[in-house]
C-alpha cells in the first residue's frame, strides 16, 4: 500500500491554493479603523509615486523644447502609465510565478488602499479628508519668471467657473472646487501642479503675503511708461467708472494717472498725485486728503491669472496651442544619420 | 526432662579458659570450628537482591527448557548445547529451584577501547549463603538449613562444613571462574545470569527438599520454608564499595551504584565503633578476623615496590622514602541479602504468576518503535487500516519530538523520513577529509575598555611578555616531589590580574571530517504485549521514587517485637564462624517477619510473653498487614491506600500513598528500617521470561523488479516473492524501547501542558486527546520486545551463532554457504514463545501477530522492502568541478588558506524570468553572459557579459577557467538542445525554446522551493532575484564486503563470494535527487555524467504541471489579470521527465547540480536512509556578495552630455551605463542619479540602448552632482 502522505502533487495543489488564502491586515487607517493590508509606509510610497513624486523630471518632460521658457502646459496625467508605475514599485523582488501570483492575488487590494491615500498626501489643516476611487487626474507645468519671483504662488482650480466671476474665491469645501494633490516647485522657475479632476478653470494668484500699494503700467513709447490706478469711491470703496457711477470689477473703473517725480523715475510724486485725487470729485474726497484715502486709492490686490475662463474667447484653435517641435531640421538629421552610418 | 549434669565436670568446665572464652564472646562451639579469620567482620551494607523460587512438585510433568550456557560444565568438558528453538523441553526434579539476580550495580559496563578491557564489568560475588528457614510443627525454633555455594568453582557446601578452602563440598558442575572473569559477561551473553541452567551453582541452587522429615519430624508448618540468600565477595577488593574512603566517597559512590543508605550515621558509627572493640576483644583470646589492610614493616622494603596488602589493595612506595603507616579508618563492604517467603514443600503449586497466553498480543515490524507503535494502534484502532496507521504516524512523531511539526510539510515528510533512517543502524568508515576552520574564539574573546586600550598602545609589554615559568619536579628520591619556583607564580598571576585575559588570536582548527556511514538494516522486531514482563533486571530502583535502591545497614534491621517476641530466640543456631556476621541478624530478622508463619511464631512466643497468643497472633497479623499489599505483594505500601496492581506487580508508590503508609507504619512495633521491596518475594510460581523463541517464514527475492522508489522507500503492490525460507531463533527480550517510548510520551505531554498555559501547545485538543489516549494504552500496557536477531546471518550464509557460548575472539567464521545481499519480500511469524528463567514457556498465537499498517502484506505477512545484508552506503560527495577526472576530487573548506580550498561551486545562474534570460557567473560573481532569445527568430542565443572582454560573437565557452567550464558546457549545451529541436527554423508560436522551458521548470520548481524566500540571502543577487549555484558531485554506492572477515581459505569459497558481490553490481537501484515536497530542499534539476544536453528536473511534476509563464505572459503580464496561472506541460526534450535515475554499485556517477545556494539536497534511494548535503558559506559567501545582476534597459532618452538615469536603489552608489561603442569595445559612463529637479538641457537628447551596472572600480570624474 501506498506510504508517503506527502506527494509533490498534494504540494503543488496546496501551494496554487495558498494563494486565494485570507488576505492579512498589516495596519489600521487612522481616522477610519479600517483595516489595511499595504503596510502603512508602503502605502505612502506608493501613493507619492502615483502623483509622480520621485519620477526624474527627464521622464515627464524628456526635452526642454517641450516646455520653453514662460511657458505652461496642462496635461492629463495616464494613469495606465501611473499603474505601470506602481506595479513596478511592487514588482521588485516578485521573481517568479509564485511571487507574482500572490501580489496578484492582493494587487486589487493595494490599488484601492492607494486610490484612498493618494489624495491624504497633501492635506492642508482644516481640509477635509476626501475618499472614493481615484480618477482623473490633471494638472500643469509652469516655467515663468512668476515662479521665481512670487514664492507661494496660490493655484485654485475649478470644475466650473465660480458664479462667471474671476475674483470669486470658492472654499476648500466646494463642490466644484478641484483638490489640489500635489503643487511643487521642482526648480527655482517650474512649477508643477496636479488636480482631482478636470478644471474648467484654473486660477494661479499672487501670494497674498500683505497689502501693497501698486501701479499699472502702460508703455506709451519705447521704454517710456505711463502710470494708473483704477479709481474708488473712498465712501464705499467701490470702483467707479468715468461718469462716477460705481462699478462691480477693476476692468470698469476709470483710470487715475500717477506722478513720478522729475528727474527720478520709479520715485512717486506723492503731492501732485494727491492732488489729482482731490480734483476727481467721482471719487467721494472731501476738501482734504488724509492717508487712509490716499492708500484706499493706491492699494493693489494680489494679481490672478485666470486660465479657461469661458466668457473669454478667441479666434484660434485652442487644440493648435500646442505643436510638439523638434530642435532639429530635418536636414540636420539626415546629415547625423549619414555620419553614424558612414562610421559602421 | 531435666538435664542431669556431673558437678564436678561442670566445675571443671566453667572454671576453665575455654568456658570463659565462650561465655564472653557470644559465640557457638561450632563457630570456633569453622571460625575463617579471613573474613571482615566490619558492619557490612546490606543491598537487597531480587530471589525466584520454582517449585516442581512431586511427579510433575511441565516441560522446562533447559538454556545451560557455554559454563555449566566442569572444567575440561565440551558446553552443553543448547535446545533448539521451540524444542520441546524436559522435566525438572522435584523441588525447590532457587535463582537470585545480581543486582544492576554490577550488571552495567561500559564500551572500552576495541583493544582494551571490552565492557569492563564488574566482578560478581562469589559466595552465596542459602538459607531455608521452616517452623517444624511442635518446634519452638525455626529449622535452619544451609548450603553456601562458590559461585566462582561451582562447588556447593553444606554450611555446617562451610569454610573457606575447604575440601569438602560437591564437585563443581562448571568452569571456574576466578575473579574478574566471574561477570555479566562469563556465560557467553549478558543475559546469562538471568537464567536458571547457566547459573546452577553460582546464582542458582537446587534443593531436593529430601531432607525436610528428617528436619520436621512432625510436619512443617503450612508445608511452606522461607530462603534467605545472602552473597559477598571473597576477596574484598572485588567489592563495589571497596572504592569508598572517606564519608563523601561512600556517599558519591553509592550514588553511583545507584545505592540509597538511611541516613543513620550516629548509630552506624556507634555500632561500628562497638564492633571494632568486640573484634579487639576476640583477637585478645587468639580469635582474630581479618582487616582489608596489614601495616607493612619498612624495613622489608628493598627498594620501590608494588606492595600487595593482605586483601589485595596495591600501593606504590617511593624508593627508600619515609613514611607512616596509618590503618584506614573508613572501609565499606557489602552484602548482598534476597529473602523468599512461603515457598511450599509439598503438595500441589498453589500459586502462578504465567500470564494466559490468550491475553497476549504480538507485533511485528521492521524496528522496535515500528512494532510498539503497531500494537499500540492495533489495540487502539482494531482492524481500520487508515485509522491505525494515522496513530502509528502520531507515535512515530511523539518518538521523533516531531508533534509540533505534524501539521507542516516538512514535519510530515521528516516523520517519514526519521521512520525510514530509523530501520538502520550506522557505522563509521574508515576514510575521513581535513578542514581547516578559523576559530576566531568565542565573545569572551573580545576585549574592550582599559583592557582593550592597553592592549592597543602597549606594544613594548607585549614584547616583554613572559610565558609561564613553573618547574614541576617529579622525583623518585626525594620526598618533596612536586617543586614550584614561587616567583614565576606569583609573577604570572599578577601578570593576567593586570591585563585580563589575554586576546586570543585566531586559531586554525584541523577539524577531521569522518567519511559517510555505513548503514546496515535492522532485523525485525517482535513486540509483545501483557506477557507480564519481568522487572528483575536493570529495574532495581523501581520501587522507589528517585530510581534508587533502598539499603540499610545492619543496625537497622529488626530481630525484636516489644513485647516478647524475638527473632534470635525462635532461630535455631547455626555455625556462622566463616560468614559475614550479619547473616545472623538476617535470619533472626526474617523469623519475626515471615507472614505464613505467624501463628506458629505466636504460639511458640506466648509462653515467655506478658501477652496472651492471641494478643501476639493479632500484632503479628497487624505487622503483616502493613507491609504486604492485598494481594500479597511485600511491595511497601498500605493496603486500602493503594491502586491495586495487577497479581504479582509491585506497584510504585505515590507520594499520597507514602504519605499514608508513613503515617500507619507509627504503629508498627518493629524498630527499624524494612528491607526495600525489590529484597523480599512473597512466592508464587514465577514467571521471568527472557527469551523469546520464534520461527518465521521468509518468501524473499533478490530482485529488485516490481518495487517501485516511493516517496522515501520502495513500494510494491503486492511485494514479489521468490524462495521461501524458513528460520528460526531465540532472542532476548527487552524492556527499554517501551520504557522510552512511554517516557518520552509523559515527557511531551508535561511540556504541552506547560506550553498550554502560554498559550502555545503543539496540538489542539482533539490532537492532546489522541495523544492522551496513547499515553494510556502505552502506559497500561505491559510491552516487552525482542529483535529476530539472525536472520541476516542466516541470509548472508553464515552459521549460526552459538547460542550463549562463549566465542574465541579473532577467530574468522566459515560461511556454510553464498550469502544472499540484497533481499526482498514478505516476512510471516508462524510459531513463537516466551522462555523464562527456569525455562518455563508461554505459547504466542502467531495469527494474531499484527504489522504496522503501511507494511502489511497480503497473506497477513510483514512486507519487507529491499535491503542489503551487508552494510552499505552511498557516497554523495561535492567534488571539484576543474578536476575533469572520473572520480574528481572532494570539495574541502580551507579557511587558512581559501586559496587551496576545493570549491564545489562552478558559478551562478540567475534566471530571468520576466524577460527569459539566464544570466551566468563565475564562482567569483563575475559576470560571464546571458542566454536569451534572438528578438527576431526566436532561437536561444548567448551574449558575453556587458563589460566583460571578448568579441561580440564570443560563445559560451570563451575564455573559462576550467572551474567555469561546467557553465559554459551548459550553456552551450542547451543553445545545442534549442537549434536541434527547431531544426534550424525559426520558433513557431506553438513552440518554446529549450530555455523558456528550462525557465519555466524553474520556475514550477521554485513554487516549492523557498516559498516566501525564507532561505533568505543578505546579497543583492537574493533580492533582486533568485540564484542557483552550479554545483558538482558525485555519488558512489558502496558495500562493505566481508571477503576479508570471514575465513574463506576453503578451496574456490573466496572466489564464489567475490562473484556474488560482483553479481550484485548489475542490480539497478533507483536513486532521487532533490525533493519537492520539502520547502528546505533547494534542487532545480541536475545533469547527469556530464550530458548537459538533458535536463533532469527534481520531480515528474515540474514537467506536467508547470505553470503557464514567459516574457509578457501568465503572472509575468500587467497586474490583475489570471489570478491562478494556468498549468502548461512542459514537453520540450531538453528536460528529462524522469525524475530517478539508475545507480549500480561501485558505479560512479557524476552530477552537475543546479541548487538555490542555501538549501539542500536530499538523496533518496530507499534502499538506504535519505542524505541531505548543505553548501558551506565559504564557498559561496564570496561569489554571492559580488554577483549583481546587469540591468538591460532601453531604449532610452540619455542626455548625451550626462547620464541621466534612475540608479537602482539595490546596486550601491557607484553605477555605470555600459553599451557596445564598437562590436569589440564597451563604453562606460558614471551614471549620475537622476531626480525630480527639473533640469532642462540645452541639448536634445538621444535614444539608447545599455546595460546598468555596478562600478567595480571607482569612476573617474563622478564628483559634484549627485543626488
Amino acid at each position: 500500500m501506498a506510504k508517503a502522505t506527502l506527494t509533490a502533487e498534494v504540494v503543488m495543489n496546496e501551494a496554487v491554493a495558498a494563494i486565494d488564502g485570507v488576505l492579512a491586515a498589516t495596519d489600521v487607517d487612522d481616522f477610519t479603523d479600517d483595516d489595511k493590508i499595504t503596510p502603512r509606509e508602503v502605502r505612502q510610497f506608493l501613493a507619492r509615486l502615483r502623483l509622480l513624486e520621485g519620477v526624474p523630471f527627464s521622464n515627464i518632460v524628456a526635452d526642454s523644447a517641450l516646455l520653453p521658457i514662460e511657458s505652461i502646459r496642462f496635461f492629463y496625467v495616464d494613469r495606465g502609465w501611473t499603474d505601470a508605475l506602481t506595479q513596478g514599485a511592487l514588482s521588485v523582488g516578485t521573481v517568479n510565478t509564485g511571487d507574482r501570483a500572490q501580489l496578484d492575488r492582493l494587487y486589487g487590494a493595494i490599488e484601492d488602499e492607494i486610490d484612498s491615500e493618494e489624495r491624504l498626501v497633501r492635506l492642508p489643516g482644516g481640509e477635509e479628508r476626501q475618499a472614493g476611487r481615484a480618477g482623473l487626474m490633471t494638472g500643469f507645468l509652469l516655467r515663468s519668471r512668476a515662479v521665481s519671483g512670487w514664492p507661494g504662488l496660490h493655484v485654485r482650480a475649478y470644475a466650473r467657473e465660480p458664479d462667471g466671476n474671476d475674483e470669486e474665491i470658492l472654499p476648500e469645501s466646494h463642490p466644484d472646487r478641484l483638490k489640489l494633490l500635489r503643487l511643487e516647485r521642482l526648480a527655482p522657475a517650474v512649477m508643477l501642479a496636479l488636480f482631482d479632476g478636470m478644471p474648467e478653470v484654473v486660477h494661479i494668484e499672487e501670494p497674498k503675503r500683505g497689502l501693497q500699494f501698486g501701479v499699472s503700467l502702460t508703455e506709451t513709447a519705447s521704454n517710456t511708461y505711463s502710470a494708473s490706478i483704477p479709481a474708488r469711491n473712498v465712501q464705499t470703496a467701490n470702483y467707479v467708472d468715468e461718469n462716477g457711477a460705481e462699478v462691480e470689477t477693476m476692468a470698469e473703473a476709470k483710470r487715475l494717472p500717477v506722478r513720478f517725480r522729475p528727474g527720478s523715475p520709479g520715485v512717486l510724486d506723492l503731492a501732485n498725485t494727491g492732488r489729482a485725487f482731490l480734483d476727481d470729485d467721482s471719487l467721494g474726497m472731501g476738501s482734504t486728503l488724509d492717508g487712509a484715502e490716499f492708500a484706499l486709492q493706491m492699494i493693489r490686490f494680489p494679481y490672478r491669472q485666470v486660465f479657461g475662463d469661458p466668457q473669454v474667447t478667441s479666434d484660434f484653435d485652442i487644440a493648435a496651442v500646442f505643436r510638439p517641435t523638434l530642435s532639429k531640421e530635418v536636414g540636420a538629421l539626415t546629415t547625423d544619420f549619414e555620419r553614424v552610418f558612414d562610421a559602421d | 526432662m531435666p538435664i542431669e549434669l556431673d558437678p564436678q565436670f561442670l566445675n571443671t568446665a566453667i572454671t576453665s579458659p575455654r568456658w570463659s572464652v565462650i561465655a564472653r564472646t557470644g559465640l557457638g562451639v561450632d563457630d570456633f570450628a569453622t571460625w575463617d579469620p579471613k573474613i571482615i567482620r566490619k558492619p557490612r551494607l546490606i543491598v537487597p537482591i531480587d530471589v525466584q523460587a520454582l517449585y516442581v512438585e512431586e511427579g510433575s510433568t511441565e516441560a522446562f527448557v533447559r538454556l545451560p550456557g557455554a559454563i555449566s560444565t566442569p572444567d575440561g568438558d565440551p558446553p552443553e548445547p543448547s535446545p533448539a528453538p521451540l524444542a520441546p523441553g524436559a522435566s525438572r526434579p522435584s523441588g525447590v529451584h532457587l535463582h537470585w539476580a545480581m543486582p544492576d550495580a554490577v550488571m552495567n559496563g561500559e564500551m572500552q577501547d576495541v583493544e582494551g578491557d571490552g565492557l569492563g564489568l564488574a566482578p560478581l560475588p562469589n559466595r552465596w549463603l542459602v538459607m531455608r528457614l521452616l517452623a517444624p510443627e511442635g518446634a519452638e525454633r525455626m529449622a535452619v538449613t544451609g548450603w553456601v555455594i562458590e559461585a566462582d568453582t561451582t562447588r556447593v557446601i553444606a554450611l555446617k562444613d562451610w569454610k573457606e578452602d575447604t575440601p569438602e563440598g560437591s564437585a563443581p558442575t562448571g568452569k571456574t571462574l576466578k575473579g574478574r572473569d566471574l561477570n555479566a559477561g562469563a556465560g557467553g551473553s549478558l543475559a546469562w545470569t538471568a537464567s536458571y541452567d547457566a547459573t546452577l551453582n553460582r546464582f542458582a541452587f537446587h534443593d531436593p527438599l529430601t531432607d525436610i522429615a528428617e528436619v520436621a519430624s512432625q510436619g512443617v508448618f503450612s508445608d511452606v520454608a522461607t530462603y534467605l540468600i545472602a552473597g559477598w565477595w571473597s576477596r574484598a577488593a572485588e567489592d563495589p564499595l571497596d572504592a569508598a574512603r572517606t564519608a563523601s566517597g561512600f556517599a558519591s559512590v553509592t550514588e553511583e551504584l545507584g545505592w540509597r543508605v538511611n541516613a543513620d550515621t550516629s548509630g552506624q558509627t556507634a555500632v561500628t565503633e562497638q564492633a571494632m572493640l568486640y573484634q579487639a576483644e576476640l583477637a585478645t583470646f587468639g580469635v582474630e578476623s581479618a582487616s582489608r589492610f596489614a601495616l607493612i614493616d619498612t624495613g622489608s622494603l628493598a627498594s620501590s615496590t608494588a606492595l600487595s596488602g593482605a586483601q589485595g589493595a596495591e600501593v606504590f612506595l617511593p624508593e627508600g622514602g619515609r613514611f607512616v603507616a596509618v590503618e584506614p579508618k573508613h572501609i565499606y563492604s557489602t552484602l548482598l541479602n534476597g529473602i523468599v517467603h512461603g515457598v511450599p514443600v509439598a503438595g500441589r503449586v498453589p500459586a502462578d504468576q504465567r500470564p494466559d497466553p490468550r491475553r497476549v498480543r504480538a507485533a511485528l515490524g521492521p524496528q522496535v518503535e515500528d512494532s510498539i507503535a503497531a500494537l499500540t494502534a492495533a489495540a487502539m484502532e482494531g482492524d481500520d487500516l487508515d485509522a491505525r496507521a494515522e496513530t502509528e504516524r502520531l507515535i512515530a512523531a511523539l518518538t521523533n519530538d516531531q508533534v509540533a511539526k505534524l501539521g507542516e510539510r516538512n514535519g510530515a515528510v521528516e516523520i517519514e523520513e526519521r521512520e525510514h533512517a530509523a530501520r538502520f543502524e550506522a557505522e563509521r568508515g574508515r576514510d575521513y577529509s581535513i578542514e581547516k576552520i578559523i576559530d576566531r574564539g568565542g565573545p569572551e574573546n573580545l576585549i574592550a575598555g582599559r583592557a582593550a586600550r592597553n592592549r592597543a598602545g602597549t606594544t613594548e609589554r607585549q614584547q616583554t611578555e613572559r610565558t609561564l615559568a613553573t618547574d614541576l619536579t617529579w622525583s623518585a628520591t626525594k620526598p618533596g616531589v612536586v617543586g614550584v619556583v614561587p616567583e614565576h607564580l606569583g609573577f604570572t598571576s599578577n601578570y593576567f590580574e593586570r591585563e585580563g585575559r589575554p586576546q586570543a588570536e585566531p586559531k586554525v582548527r584541523s577539524v577531521r571530517r569522518p567519511g559517510p556511514r555505513y548503514f546496515r538494516a535492522l532485523e525485525p522486531v517482535v513486540a509483545i504485549r501483557d506477557a507480564k514482563r519481568s522487572r528483575r533486571h536493570q529495574e532495581d530502583g523501581v520501587a522507589s521514587p528517585d530510581g534508587t535502591l533502598t539499603c540499610r545497614w545492619p543496625s537497622q534491621i529488626p530481630i525484636v517485637i516489644p513485647g516478647g517476641i524475638s527473632g534470635r530466640q525462635h532461630l535455631e543456631p547455626f555455625p556462622h564462624g566463616a560468614l559475614p556476621d550479619e547473616v545472623v541478624r538476617l535470619a533472626q530478622n526474617a523469623v519475626i517477619t515471615d507472614p505464613f508463619t505467624t501463628p506458629w511464631l505466636a504460639q511458640q512466643a506466648a509462653p515467655t510473653s506478658p501477652f496472651p497468643q492471641s494478643v501476639l497472633a493479632a500484632r503479628l497479623r497487624g505487622e503483616v498487614a502493613l507491609r504486604y499489599s492485598r494481594d500479597g505483594v511485600y511491595d511497601g505500601t498500605v493496603p486500602g491506600f493503594t491502586v491495586q496492581a495487577k497479581r504479582g506487580e509491585a506497584s510504585v508508590p505515590g507520594p499520597m500513598e507514602a504519605a499514608l503508609g508513613d503515617q500507619l507504619r507509627r504503629h508498627s512495633l518493629l524498630d527499624g528500617v524494612d528491607a526495600a521491596p525489590l529484597g523480599v518475594t512473597v512466592w508464587a510460581q514465577p514467571w521471568s521470561p527472557i527469551w523469546l523463541e520464534w520461527e518465521v517464514e521468509l518468501d524473499l527475492t533478490d530482485r529488485l523488479t516490481g518495487w517501485a522508489l516511493g516517496q522515501v522507500d520502495y513500494d510494491a503492490t503486492p511485494p514479489p516473492g521468490g524462495a521461501t525460507r524458513v528460520m528460526s531463533g531465540r532472542s532476548p527480550i527487552n524492556n527499554g524501547a517501551a520504557e522510552s517510548l512511554t517516557a518520552t510520551v509523559t515527557n511531551w505531554m508535561i511540556a504541552e501542558d506547560l506550553r498550554d498555559a502560554e498559550d502555545e501547545g503543539q496540538l489542539d485538543e482533539d490532537g492532546e486527546k489522541e495523544v492522551r489516549a496513547v499515553y494510556k494504552h502505552l502506559t497500561n500496557a505491559d510491552v516487552i520486545s525482542a529483535t529476530l536477531s539472525g536472520v541476516h546471518e542466516a541470509l548472508l550464509g553464515l552459521p549460526e551463532a552459538p547460542d550463549g557460548q562463549v566465542e574465541a575472539p579473532d577467530e574468522k567464521i566459515a560461511p556454510t554457504d553464498l550469502p544472499q545481499l540484497l533481499f526482498s519480500g514478505r516476512m510471516r511469524v508462524r510459531a513463537a514463545r516466551l522462555v523464562d528463567a527456569f525455562g518455563r514457556v508461554l505459547d504466542l498465537e502467531p495469527g494474531k501477530v499484527v504489522h504496522p499498517a503501511a507494511l502489511i502484506a497480503p497473506g497477513a505477512g510483514l512486507e519487507l522492502p529491499p535491503r542489503l545484508t551487508r552494510p552499505a552506503r552511498i557516497a554523495f560527495r561535492l567534488a571539484d568541478p576543474a578536476d575533469g577526472a572520473a572520480l574528481p576530487r572532494e570539495a574541502t573548506i580551507n579557511q587558512e588558506r581559501p586559496d587551496l580550498m576545493v570549491n564545489p561551486v562552478a558559478g551562478f545562474l540567475l534566471p530571468d524570468l520576466i524577460d527569459e534570460a539566464l544570466e551566468v557567473f563565475d564562482v567569483a560573481g563575475n559576470p560571464l553572459g546571458q542566454l536569451q532569445h534572438e528578438p527576431i527568430g526566436g532561437g536561444v542565443v548567448w551574449e558575453i557579459a556587458p563589460g566583460r572582454e571578448g568579441p561580440a560573437d564570443a560563445g559560451p565557452l570563451y575564455d573559462l577557467p576550467p572551474s567555469a567550464q561546467p557553465l559554459g558546457r551548459f550553456a552551450a549545451a542547451m543553445i545545442e538542445a534549442d537549434a536541434r529541436t527547431r531544426g534550424g527554423t525559426a520558433l513557431s508560436a506553438k513552440r518554446e525554446t529549450a530555455l523558456s522551458a528550462f525557465l519555466r521548470a524553474v520556475d514550477t520548481t521554485l513554487w516549492s522551493i523557498d516559498t516566501f524566500a525564507s532561505l533568505g540571502t543578505p546579497h543583492i543577487a537574493g533580492l533582486v532575484g533568485r540564484p542557483m549555484a552550479v554545483v558538482r558531485a558525485t555519488i558512489r554506492m558502496q558495500i562493505y564486503d566481508d571477503l576479508d572477515l570471514l575465513d574463506l581459505s576453503a578451496p574456490g569459497a573466496r572466489a564464489a563470494r567475490k562473484a556474488v558481490y560482483d553479481d550484485l553490481a548489475d542490480r539497478a537501484f533507483r536513486a532521487r535527487l532533490g525533493e519537492f515536497t520539502r520547502d528546505d530542499d533547494g534542487v532545480y534539476g541536475y545533469f547527469i555524467n556530464d550530458d548537459y544536453r538533458r535536463f533532469h528536473v527534481v520531480d515528474k511534476i515540474v514537467k506536467t504541471r508547470a505553470l503557464e509563464s514567459g516574457r509578457r505572459r501568465g503572472h509575468f503580464a500587467a497586474l490583475g489579470g489570471a489570478r491562478i496561472p494556468q498549468p502548461d506541460p512542459i514537453d520540450h526534450p531538453y528536460l528529462v521527465g524522469e525524475d530517478e535515475f539508475p545507480i549500480h554499485l561501485g558505479e560512479v556517477i557524476r552530477l552537475t547540480i543546479l541548487m538555490h545556494p542555501a538549501g539542500k539536497v536530499h538523496l533518496t534511494s530507499g534502499i538506504l536512509p535519505r542524505k541531505s548535503l548543505q553548501l558551506a558559506r565559504d564557498w559561496v559567501d564570496a561569489g554571492l556578495g559580488r554577483m549583481a545582476p546587469s540591468a538591460r534597459i532601453g531604449p532610452v532618452l540619455i542626455d548625451p552630455d550626462k547620464v541621466r538615469l534612475p540608479k537602482i536603489a539595490s546596486f550601491g552608489e557607484d553605477q555605470i551605463w555600459t553599451r557596445r561603442d564598437t562590436p569589440f569595445l564597451w563604453k562606460d559612463d558614471p551614471i549620475l542619479a537622476a531626480t525630480q529637479a527639473a533640469i532642462l538641457p540645452d541639448a536634445p537628447a538621444a535614444i539608447e540602448e545599455g546595460y546598468v551596472r555596478i562600478a567595480t572600480a571607482p569612476i573617474p570624474g563622478t564628483e559634484g552632482e549627485g543626488s
